[in-house]
């Protein structure tokens, strides 16, 4: 492993300036002694109920109803108001809030339309939790086997911007594996084919290349995709054979649970379970978490809620009986967050230092601020965790903020100091002060 | 040339232009600056693009009333139809844009659908894919024991209708030992589409229930042999089936010194409810062990309106892995019976590698190159000499996971051009979304695939088979958006008795009613909208209030409001096209408008969200709607949606005939505008169904939505006059669809068929 010395030497740091570099947080924790900076981005839908959710008392999460659940972790806890999605453009609201939520640039044009507003296409750019992957694959320091695991929870079997928000770049949506056997099966599974499949995979690439050559140069760019492909999974093979002995042995999942809507609580504790399970045999730094989707319409049956979530979402302010289970659901998914910040908890770090949390930021976000307004402001943000090196343990109210700039201070909060992301314009300002 | 040839050139040219104008230098003095060069808008003037299907008499008329904006008197009378005249031919108008960017075919992989089935076909092409008689029912055969495991005493065999048995009841076989028989039902079950269908066996005895795989040496799919104080238990289970790949079941069935004894089983198929398993389904045919791929896929690229594998990512090149991966150790685990070897056999390896060879020669859709046969074949089993089983597995990932074998349109011969091969690929994909079958892949072999008649002899064979049935339905399911619509749950206290168990009947009911449009003889487009009808069950008939059908069974029949209209008034489609309490003229009006009249809608120009909560509480639904939309930038589409939205308001959110809203009579009536800007009266759905009859828009939109379906490409890949032809055929075949869907894929084959 590179010391921090070299890795300050390669950079062309000289060793005088080391006070200075150690005092950012973020670039002395990336390099020194192997701290494993993770990051989750979490994603809930359709808005939250703004009185319920900001802490009247900006320093005890046990005055919001909605994030009391996440009261133990009161002082890994920031809670952000302010952050607004002012990105614009084609697409409706609920588009633009989950394809542009972590990418931060805007929509392109394209065909699909929901009830209003102009149609849209895939997002324009790379979001934030594939970004950071890149980076900290670039680093053999960093480098895991897969980077980064995109988990879903009830997200609809299909593909629009409505159901994307991790895109590997422009118009490349990344998909969430919504289905615990798949992901189990991902992460340990079948290994003896899959060395097998291995085995071939060089001789499909000289297929691949062989075909290539009779296509027109605009088919072309499909294979070389494919090639690309390939060759990636070839590493991962490569990568995975290395990894042996697990620290963590793979969890024992239930056999028999159909992934359909009733299921959800249980499909939500098996892919937690799964996620900290690859991030505990550190086979990724990143991931997402998606429940649902833009828009979803989960029946909560488990709480006792018929309706459809965006149905109900769009229920006036005055119907109590709407925003009490507005509210009862999205407590459920405060519980959701707390669930996987426990089990971050009580994991130790392998080298002994503290435990995982301790090294997470679970960045929780919404593609709106509220249901029945569609307002992209205010966007309910938690961070949990001490990942950033942010201050945590406080509600921090930021005025009107483009969410830009929130995304920008997560790729500086594990060394990755780029100028801007996502639209430049919406990044002047810098990074927030956290 | 002279001054004077000069000067009268000079003025010919102007008195030209006095005599006609000039829609350019028109269109680019005024109009320009807010729409662009080429009319694709001007960010913070009008950032649309101008295009649609509006006529040059229509945009003429636009733009005289309306263009410029806050100065309309500038282009008027000849000049706005001159610039109308200019902007339809050079960018306003399908045909333009056309020319503008012509359209390719896009090298497509197989999609998710396309790449499960054609798995299940490659491996079943070794067995014997069943022909599923007309029979119904399952066959029984019964037996009195003397012991729990024999079933000595044969009492009689015989075809039953379902398993619904009772030892205490009317079973009508005669000398049965009420305490000690045993019954066996062999069978298979064919199932309506794909999907996780789940079982239950109800019984106080033992049963143990095989299906697919119903070598009764392996675990069976539900175990209940052992019964427990003769009480009655239910067990379930659920799997995935393809639509229209039957799979085998075995039942056996056994009471012994049991006081009770009673068998019957309940399923529920995607998107129904737990009902007894119906005898429809029920095939005597016994059907050989289907492989099905089970590896989930993502969702293939939907953008342009249907489903097509134009974009790879890391997940699909995963997902094509891991099923490469299944269907290998899914196949080497029955290599032995698909090759017809036992391990004993001197000749096992030799099959064994020739069965690779066909696997590949199956996958690909031609015989092997010599090249593809060393590549897929002899070098990794000269490789592995020491390892036989290890190459055999490679060899079949190595195929699954080809080019040649994701992407279908890669089967070319050696001078890479289309050929008898290329074609049956082609229309395996069109009507089965899978590969040839024997019979295909044999006339292509032996040349009996060349002329335009021997291709259409075998499209006409192929839509005999349940593959082509469920792609037809999977076509309708997507024209009619089901796929988007499948949760019509309402408010129960304002609809009782609209619960899951009736939806899932509506829905039979329409699959039903398509079904019968289709495959009937005149199989007539017309009758999707013509048809009163509406088929009911006993439930259905009863919460709609018509007279109940003499059986269990649906019936096609009359609702008492007498005024439906097809597929315009199903309950189905009415109520996936209403809110939670009430009806949405807006929600009708728009897809009817787009999907099935064919009309071209922009999208809204601002969002308003339609809030019931915000409006007088006294005003009916069309009111509501009229207010919400009266402004002048609305109308221009709504003229259009609300007409169709509100010939409809007869029928409630739970497509119920009401002729009241709020108190107040319905009020269907409204003039509508034609795309010829003809202005017609609709009074109510039967003047929809009249459009949809007569409407050239309607017919291509209809079109257009089974082309894609089928091809997967553009239309105007194959030429910009491609729709209009079919049109042509289509109205000269007495609008007959399955006709359309032979003609479809004739049109569109890789190689030109020789003229018979």
């Amino acid at each position: 492993m590179t010391s921090r010395r070299k890795f300050l030497r390669d950079l062309g740091i000289s060793a005088s300036a080391l006070p200075f570099v150690s005092g950012l947080p973020s670039f002395a924790e990336t390099t020194v002694g192997g701290r494993k900076q993770r990051v989750i981005f979490m994603f809930s839908p359709n808005g939250t109920v703004p009185e319920q959710f900001w802490p009247s008392n900006p320093d005890d999460l046990k005055s919001s109803a909605i994030l009391a659940p996440l009261a133990p972790f009161q002082k890994q806890t920031l809670v952000l108001k302010g952050i607004a999605n002012q990105i614009g453009g084609d697409g409706d609201r609920h588009m633009r809030g989950m394809s542009c939520l972590l990418t931060g640039s805007k929509l392109h044009p394209g065909n699909i339309q929901g009830g209003s507003d102009s149609p849209a296409g895939w997002a324009s750019s790379i979001s934030i939790d594939q970004e950071i992957k890149n980076f900290l694959q670039k680093n053999e320091a960093t480098r895991t086997r897969f980077g980064s695991l995109e988990v879903g929870i009830a997200v609809p079997d299909r593909a629009d911007p409505w159901t994307r928000m991790s895109y590997a770049g422009s118009n490349q949506p990344v998909a969430p594996l919504d289905d615990p056997y798949q992901m189990l099966n991902k992460l340990y599974g079948q290994s003896k084919d899959r060395e097998t499949y291995a085995s071939v995979l060089d001789t499909l690439g000289g297929d691949l290349k062989k075909v290539s050559r009779t296509l027109a140069s605009e088919d072309q760019d499909l294979l070389k995709q494919h090639m690309e492909l390939v060759r990636q999974l070839e590493r991962e093979m490569a990568a995975s054979a290395e990894q042996g002995e697990l620290v963590h042995p793979e969890p024992e999942l239930d056999p028999n649970i159909e992934l359909v809507n009733d299921n959800t609580p249980q499909v939500a504790r098996m892919q937690v379970d799964l996620l900290v399970n690859a991030m505990a045999n550190d086979m990724c730094r990143v991931g997402t978490l998606q429940f649902m989707r833009s828009v979803g319409q989960a029946r909560m049956r488990w709480l006792g809620i018929e309706e459809g979530h965006h149905s109900l979402s769009h229920e006036p302010d005055k119907n109590e009986g709407a925003q009490e289970k507005l509210r009862k659901i999205n407590i459920w998914f405060a519980e959701q967050l707390a669930y996987l910040a426990k089990k971050l908890q009580e994991t130790p770090e392998h080298d002994g230092n503290g435990n995982m949390l301790d090294n997470t930021s679970i960045v929780w976000v919404n593609e709106l601020g509220k249901g029945n307004s569609h307002t992209l402001d205010n966007i309910p943000t938690v961070i949990v965790g001490g990942g950033s090196g942010f201050q945590m343990g406080q509600t921090k109210d930021l005025g009107k903020v483009p969410h830009n700039r929130l995304l920008l201070s997560l790729a500086h909060s594990v060394g990755h100091n780029v100028s801007h992301f996502g639209e430049k314009r919406l990044c002047a300002d810098g990074v927030l002060s956290l | 040339m002279s001054h004077l040839g000069r000067f009268l050139l000079f003025l010919l040219s102007t008195s030209l232009l006095v005599a006609k104008p000039d829609g350019l230098a028109i269109y680019k003095e005024h109009c320009a600056n807010c729409h662009g060069d080429q009319g694709e808008g001007v960010d913070d003037e009008y950032d649309e693009a101008l295009v649609g299907k509006r006529s040059i008499e229509s945009l003429a008329k636009l733009i005289h009333k309306t263009m410029p904006e806050d100065e309309d008197e500038l282009v008027v009378d000849e000049d706005a139809h001159a610039v109308a005249a200019y902007i339809h031919k050079a960018f306003y108008s399908p045909e333009a844009q056309a020319k503008k960017k012509p359209v390719r075919k896009d090298l497509l992989r197989l999609t998710q659908h396309q790449h499960r089935r054609a798995i299940t076909d490659i491996v079943q092409s070794f067995t014997n894919r069943p022909w599923m008689g007309p029979e119904y029912g399952l066959r029984g055969n019964y037996f009195n024991k003397e012991k729990m495991n024999n079933r000595k005493h044969a009492l009689m065999k015989r075809i039953d209708p379902t398993i619904n048995f009772d030892a205490q009841g009317d079973h009508g076989v005669e000398g049965l030992n009420l305490k000690a028989h045993s019954i066996f039902w062999t069978g298979s079950i064919l199932p309506p589409e794909t999907g996780v269908y789940h079982f239950r066996v109800n019984t106080p005895n033992g049963v143990r229930f095989f299906l697919n795989d119903t070598n009764d040496k392996h675990d069976a799919f539900i175990d209940a042999w052992v019964s427990s104080e003769n009480k009655m238990r239910s067990e379930e289970n659920f799997i995935f089936l393809l639509g229209g790949h039957g799979v085998p079941l075995l039942i056996d069935f056994v009471a012994y010194k049991e006081k009770k004894a009673s068998l019957s089983i309940d399923w529920k198929p995607p998107h129904g409810t737990w009902e007894p398993l119906p005898n429809h389904v029920l095939h005597t045919d016994g059907a050989q062990r289907v492989t099905i791929i089970e590896t989930p896929f993502p969702a293939d690229d939907a953008s342009m309106g249907y489903e097509r594998g134009s974009s790879i990512s890391k997940a699909w090149k995963e997902s094509a892995a891991q099923a490469a991966i299944e269907a290998t150790a899914k196949i080497f685990e029955q290599i032995d019976k698909l090759t017809k070897t036992r391990s004993d056999h001197a000749d096992r390896e030799q099959k064994i590698r020739n069965f690779c060879e066909g696997v590949a020669m199956r996958a690909f859709g031609r015989p092997l190159t010599e090249r593809q046969k060393k590549v897929y074949v002899d070098d990794i089993f000269d490789a592995e000499k020491d390892d036989f089983d290890m190459a055999v597995k490679r060899s079949l990932m190595l195929t699954f996971t080809s080019p040649y074998f994701l992407y279908p349109s890669l089967n070319r011969n050696e001078n890479g051009e289309p050929d008898s091969y290329s074609n049956a690929t082609h229309i395996a994909l069109a009507l089965w979304d899978s590969v040839p079958d024997r019979e295909l892949h044999q006339a292509a072999m032996k040349g009996r695939l060349k002329t335009e008649k021997q291709i259409q002899n075998q499209l006409w064979r192929m839509l005999g088979d349940p593959r082509a049935k469920i792609k037809m339905k999977n076509f309708f399911h997507h024209w009619l958006s089901l796929s988007e619509k499948e949760d019509l749950g309402k408010d129960p206290e304002k609809f009782p008795g609209f619960d899951k168990k009736l939806i899932a009947d509506l829905r039979s009911s329409l699959d039903l009613f398509i079904e019968d449009v289709v495959w009937s003889d005149q199989s007539d487009y017309r009758r999707l909208f013509s048809t009163q009808e509406v088929y009911l069950n006993p439930r259905l008939a009863k919460f709609y209030g018509a007279e109940a059908p003499k059986s269990d069974n649906f019936q096609p029949l009359i609702t008492p409001d007498r005024k439906r209209a097809g597929l315009f008034t199903h309950p189905y489609i009415l109520s996936a096209f209403s809110y939670h309490r009430q009806t949405s003229p807006i929600h009708r009006g728009v897809y009817l408008s787009r999907n099935v009249l064919g009309r071209y809608l922009k999208p809204p120009p601002e969002a308003i969200e339609f809030k019931d909560a915000d409006f007088d509480p006294s005003l009916t639904m069309r009111e509501k709607v009229t207010e919400l939309t009266k402004d002048q930038a609305c109308m221009s589409c709504h003229a259009i949606i609300n007409p169709v939205g509100f010939s409809l308001e007869y029928y409630d959110a739970v497509g119920r005939y009401q002729k009241s809203d709020n108190n107040k009579p319905i009020n269907a009536e409204s003039d509508y505008e034609t795309p010829d800007l003809k202005t017609i009266r609709i009074k109510g759905p039967q003047d929809l169904a009249h459009l949809a009859i007569e409407s050239p828009d309607a017919h291509q939109a209809f079109l257009k939505h089974l082309f894609h379906h089928l091809i997967q490409q553009p239309t105007n890949a194959y030429g910009f006059g491609k729709m209009d032809e079919l049109h042509d055929v289509f109205k000269n075949s007495n609008f007959h669809i399955r006709n359309m869907i032979v003609q479809i894929a004739l049109q569109t084959l890789p190689a030109n068929p020789e003229k018979s």
